[in-house]
């Protein structure tokens, strides 16, 4: 046996280095430039309406182009695209009603998501009159996510803001969205299954707070 | 050493490359001896190292692999591949596919060839139980015996039971080649037509061209045809993956050598860890008339250090739902990275996708035994993130809260702190 040293082997193997080079893991993280472009033209032309709507009326606009791309790799029709990127607008207008414009963009999709699950718009500017600097994000996708459950939109709305207010953390948050699902999917019904793990959720209280009792609905609360 | 350079520096592309951010490059090395015998012949050992890489895109899969023999003291390369796979969406139950391949086969003097070849496929999905494909193609091979393109068609069924996966192939073989003007029985065959300067120069240089005009004026060309039936099984249970084959040869003596009429093999798979295994088998391949490859008894034995242990085989799997996976976990690397690590045995891709993707599917890469991964640039924050299996529905990942995507789905809420 002999090591291959005809012209073909080596052209093989200098075509394959230069395949193996052009491979390479960086060379396929390219940003596509023009992500509307999967959209057909009268769709595009839409979205792109809503999202100047969205841009004059100072809104985020990444979620509303987001949106459209989600519908298109989901095949979605473009009709069901056009509905949900409106859909999403909207709810970002009420969500700046509630909570203000100075959100960060985690806190706007949250919020969105709150409010597209059904948290009444009283309820999510409760964050803001509480809010004082604490993160509500994990508090609000816990709350969306108990809602698409089957907990009741009331008592997951009270139960979330009363332990955003308590200071609980987003471990707290977290574990407890954790509990109530295993329960849920064990065959509990979801807003008894809140209920029962509510109880097991430590207090954190910052000094000088005034706690409020569990059974009060978080209208007046401390801070 | 120009080879042997470029065969290390590649390999050693191969070992490194996937552990960088953001692969998309998968890749496995096998070490160990092989023994092959050949009938009539004594049998021979190698140490063989057979280096791997794929590349995985939405619907486009790139594969680069070969093996360098140890024979003696010097190392030689025996055959190398470089291929594509094009795959589109599922559609109605319907998914097509077109195969693209560039191989060298050098095992020595005499087995020296080159062929590349294409073959397109339409395949059908049947839940999650099985599904058929059919297809055909046409392969070239060169400095063979064989002057005419190769044409291919064929189809195939499988289907999944329990841990195994059964499948079965029908494959006809249909090409023109330079022949002796006696079939493997001895028997004096008729022949279209005396050996010409054309099918000697399509013989090329190799030592086959010598020896067919050594003796031309026994040789003809003649048009050959024979069909390959295959059945195989694939287990897998914990650590120990086993797979079976066996198959029966369809022609005349002519094309069928009796050394290659049936044939069978088998292979064990022992993972130790999730990347390492070692892997031992043997049997008996047959003869393959259009590359000029003769049958031959093997038996192998060695180990295998993999990011992509099984390549994706050319029978799609119907959409699994997500109650298979057993973990989804999300782990910060560096600044500004995530690693997704998906648990599912039993699928052939998994992707994602998500607004860290603008919505674009990524197919994660298979690590090991049932494990497929991939790292991400995801910033801080609130993201919405779907999963799929093998083509399925786009579905909320399991362990994350989720929330409705208007589309009448869901999507996963992944919270990156």
């Amino acid at each position: 046996m002999t090591l291959v040293s005809s012209r073909g082997s080596r052209a093989v193997a200098c075509a394959a280095t230069i395949l193996l080079g052009a491979l390479h893991p960086l060379a396929l993280v390219a940003q596509d430039p023009d992500p509307l472009s999967r959209l057909d033209t009268q769709t595009r032309f839409t979205v792109e309406v809503i999202i100047d709507s969205a841009r004059v009326a100072g809104v985020p606009t990444r979620p509303l182009l987001l949106k459209a791309l989600e519908g298109a790799a989901k095949h979605a029709d473009n009709r069901h695209i056009i509905a949900a990127v409106r859909s999403q607008f909207r709810a970002e207008l009420d969500v700046r009603v509630a909570l203000g414009s100075t959100l960060n963009e985690s806190e706007w999709t949250s919020a969105v998501s709150a409010l597209q699950a059904g948290v009444p718009l009283e309820a999510l500017a409760k964050f803001r009159g509480e809010r004082a600097g604490k993160p509500f994000t994990r508090a609000l996708v816990v709350l969306t996510d108990l809602i698409q459950r089957g907990v009741p939109v009331p008592e997951a709305s009270s139960a979330i803001m009363q332990l955003w207010q308590r200071g609980a953390a987003d471990g707290d948050f977290y574990g407890l969205w954790k509990n109530v699902e295993q329960d849920i999917l064990s065959g509990q019904n979801p807003g008894t299954a809140l209920q029962q793990r509510m109880r097991e959720v430590p207090v954190r209280v910052a000094p000088g707070t005034k706690l409020t009792p569990a059974s009060q609905e978080p209208d007046n609360p401390s801070s | 050493m120009t080879e042997l350079k470029a065969a290390i520096a590649a390999l050693t592309f191969v070992l490194f490359a996937p552990q960088g951010a953001l692969a998309q490059i998968a890749s496995k090395v096998q070490a160990g001896s092989i023994t092959t015998q050949q009938d009539g012949e004594v049998p021979a050992s190698v140490f063989s190292v057979a280096p791997g890489i794929r590349v995985d895109l939405p619907y486009l899969a790139l594969a680069a692999r070969g093996s360098a023999w140890l024979t003696g003291q010097q190392w030689q390369i025996a055959d190398g591949t470089i291929s594509g796979d094009l795959i589109s969406p599922v559609f109605n139950h319907f998914r097509g596919e077109v195969i693209g391949n560039a191989s060298r086969a050098f095992f020595d003097r005499s087995l020296e060839n080159d062929q590349v070849d294409a073959q397109a496929r339409l395949h059908m999905l049947f839940a999650q139980r099985g599904g058929i494909w059919v297809g055909g193609g046409v392969a070239r091979p060169w400095r063979i015996a064989v002057v005419s393109s190769v044409d291919v068609t064929g189809g195939g069924a499988w289907t999944r039971v329990g841990d195994a996966m059964l499948s079965g192939t029908y494959t006809n073989f249909f090409f023109t080649k330079v022949a002796a003007t006696r079939d493997s029985s001895g028997t004096t065959q008729s022949c279209g037509t005396h050996n010409d300067p054309l099918a000697l120069s399509s013989a090329g240089g190799s030592s086959l061209s010598s020896s067919a005009t050594s003796s031309a004026t026994n040789d003809c060309r003649r048009q050959s045809r024979f069909s390959d039936v295959e059945g195989s099984v694939n287990w897998a249970m914990g650590w120990l993956e086993l797979t079976g084959q066996a198959g029966y040869r369809f022609g005349d003596s002519y094309d069928v050598t009796p050394d290659s009429r049936r044939w069978a093999a088998g292979t064990a798979v022992v993972w130790i860890t999730n990347r390492v295994a070692a892997v031992m088998g043997g049997g008996r391949v047959p003869a393959n008339p259009s590359r000029g490859l003769p049958a031959r008894n093997y038996a192998n034995f060695g180990m295998m250090l993999s990011y992509n242990s099984i390549p994706r085989t050319t029978v799609p799997v119907a959409p699994r739902t997500l109650a298979a996976v057993r973990d989804f976990e999300v782990r910060p690397l560096a600044t500004g990275t995530q690693k997704i690590t998906v648990r599912v045995g039993g699928v052939e891709t998994v992707e994602v996708m998500g607004d860290f993707s603008d919505w674009t599917p990524l197919v994660l890469m298979r690590r090991g035994r049932d494990i497929w991964d991939i790292t991400l640039p995801v910033t801080t924050g609130v993201h919405e993130i779907n999963l799929r299996l093998d083509g399925g529905p786009w579905l909320a990942p399991p362990g994350l809260p989720t929330r409705r995507d208007n589309f009448s789905g869901d999507v996963g809420l992944l919270v990156v702190p």
